[in-house]
């Protein structure tokens, strides 16, 4: 395969991922965790609905978390979701994130900040896979 | 090479800069001008982006090699111009801006050769028209949007190349839709808060994410706004009319006109283009369009759109020279109310759409990846 022709194989491989509406639109992968320890695998789903809200879910499935507030503050690009997960007993754990929207124009935007669940204080960051 | 092939992969998925087509706006500065002086050492006549490279002294004493674009080089033969009118080793003088990123890359304003004195690829003034026949007609009565009967053509030039709100006060823009004054945003388009959010980011990052320039298709109303063309060619007995677009990627679009009612927006599958129906009101076709990705800009400069894009597009042709384009957007998730833009495309006859693809070709990066 010639430099060439690989050239234009890879210019399409990465169209596909574009994603021109909303900045928070689409499905997000990547991670929480605190320091240096064990990571948390994480995937945002999200959509913006039209009527001035973005709704979506963390983790869709069996443990999935309702996203219950997403906020935007778009001179900054910052972002507070506002969640709910359940512990091992079945209660109520609150979560927070707040993060900033970072390469925003790239097709593969990233959000990165602090990452809050019950009494635990650490980062995350998800990248857009699609 | 497999370890080349998932090397080059890796860096592309990771959001890397790829080398395609920027607009001139995100490429070159206008303000950063430059007088170069040296011999050619290659001429890349190639579509859509001819560049030459030239080898420059400095005032140290050493050398280096400059890339230089210079036009498209269809269009520079449509203006008499050829491949052979430079050739390696002649020593040319360059007038021009330079890139943004790439410090040995500009775009010329004029390129004059030292030996004679002459000035290279100028465009020479446009001839005067006369005055335009009527509308060439089908014999149902309704106006053809192609050419005459036998006949040979294509649609040109649009009036603008930027899409902003009939009803707005002037707005200064270039070519790529790049405002002259950022406090005009909001005579743009009535945005929704977060789109009018991103229509500013892309403005203050000079268009760079256009993804035009990852070669994918100018969908909406920019279909009407490239350098290149477009061409309707009808086909009444198969009920539908198919757009040739010259400037995307020889892309196409396909408009119903057998009688079919408008797609519900639940049912399109979300393209480029849409899902069109169309019908004629008189000498005007009416085009009714849902069903659009989210993928692109629907305009040169970068305005946002959501899939619940719906067009409403009136296209007539006041005379054999005219096409009037106007359409209403009607994105409730993206704009706070529908809004209204209009222009007029200039009829090229006697011509065809030529070739043009989104290439690789754009950026002197990858000739210079191919020399090693």
């Amino acid at each position: 395969m010639s430099r060439r022709v690989l050239f234009v194989l890879l210019i399409f491989a990465v169209s596909g991922l574009a994603q021109e509406g909303h900045p928070l639109t689409g499905t997000w992968t990547g991670d929480w965790g605190v320091g240096n320890g064990p990571r948390t695998h994480l995937t945002f789903v999200m959509s913006w609905d039209g009527d001035d809200k973005i709704t979506g879910v963390i983790n869709p499935g069996p443990d999935s978390m309702a996203m219950q507030n997403i906020v935007v503050n778009f001179a900054n690009w910052t972002v507070r979701i506002d969640a709910e997960a359940k512990d091992a007993a079945g209660k109520a754990v609150r979560v927070q994130a707040e993060g900033k929207l970072e390469n925003m124009g790239s097709p593969r935007r990233q959000l990165a900040g602090a990452w809050r669940q019950g009494g635990v204080t650490g980062d995350f960051k998800v990248t857009r896979a699609q | 090479m497999k370890h080349f092939f998932l090397l080059s992969l890796s860096i592309v998925l990771a959001g890397e800069a790829v080398l395609a087509q920027r607009s001139f706006t995100a490429t070159y500065d206008l303000t950063r001008k430059v007088t170069l002086e040296g011999p050619i050492s290659k001429i890349d006549w190639v579509n859509p982006r001819a560049f030459l490279f030239m080898n420059v002294r400095d005032p140290q004493g050493g050398v280096a090699n400059w890339a230089i674009e210079f036009g498209n080089p269809l269009e520079l033969e449509k203006n008499g111009w050829k491949s052979s009118s430079l050739k390696v080793g002649d020593i040319i003088t360059v007038q021009a801006v330079q890139a943004r990123t790439d410090p040995r890359q500009a775009s010329a304003t004029s390129v004059t050769l030292k030996s004679s004195g002459r000035r290279l690829f100028v465009t020479p003034p446009a001839p005067t028209r006369p005055r335009a026949a009527a509308a060439p007609r089908w014999p149902n009565g309704h106006v053809r949007l192609g050419p005459p009967a036998g006949g040979k053509g294509h649609w040109g030039t649009p009036s603008t190349r930027v899409l902003v709100e009939n009803s707005a006060a002037k707005v200064q823009m270039n070519d790529d839709g790049l405002l002259a004054n950022l406090a005009d945003i909001n005579k743009v388009a009535p945005f929704k808060p977060w789109a009018r959010a991103v229509y500013e980011f892309r403005q203050r990052a000079f268009l760079k994410d256009d993804p035009i320039g990852r070669c994918l298709p100018p969908g909406g109303p920019r279909q009407f706004q490239m350098t290149n063309g477009f061409q309707f060619i009808e086909q009444p007995e198969l009920g539908r009319i198919l757009v040739l677009l010259g400037g995307g990627n020889r892309n196409w679009r396909i408009i119903y006109t057998d009688g079919r009612p408008a797609i519900q927006p639940s049912e399109a599958v979300a393209s480029y283009y849409g899902t069109s129906v169309g019908k004629w009101e008189g000498d005007a076709l009416v085009v009714d369009s849902v069903g659009f990705n989210e993928k692109f800009w629907i305009s040169n400069g970068g305005l946002p759109h959501t899939e619940a894009l719906h067009l409403i597009e009136r296209f007539s042709r006041p005379d054999m020279d005219t096409l009037k384009y106007e359409v209403t957007i009607d994105d409730p998730r993206a704009y706070t109310r529908q809004w209204t833009a209009a222009w007029t495309v200039q009829w090229v006859p006697d011509a065809d759409l030529q070739e043009y693809f989104c290439e690789e070709n754009a950026d002197p990066a990858f000739h210079r990846l191919e020399e090693k």
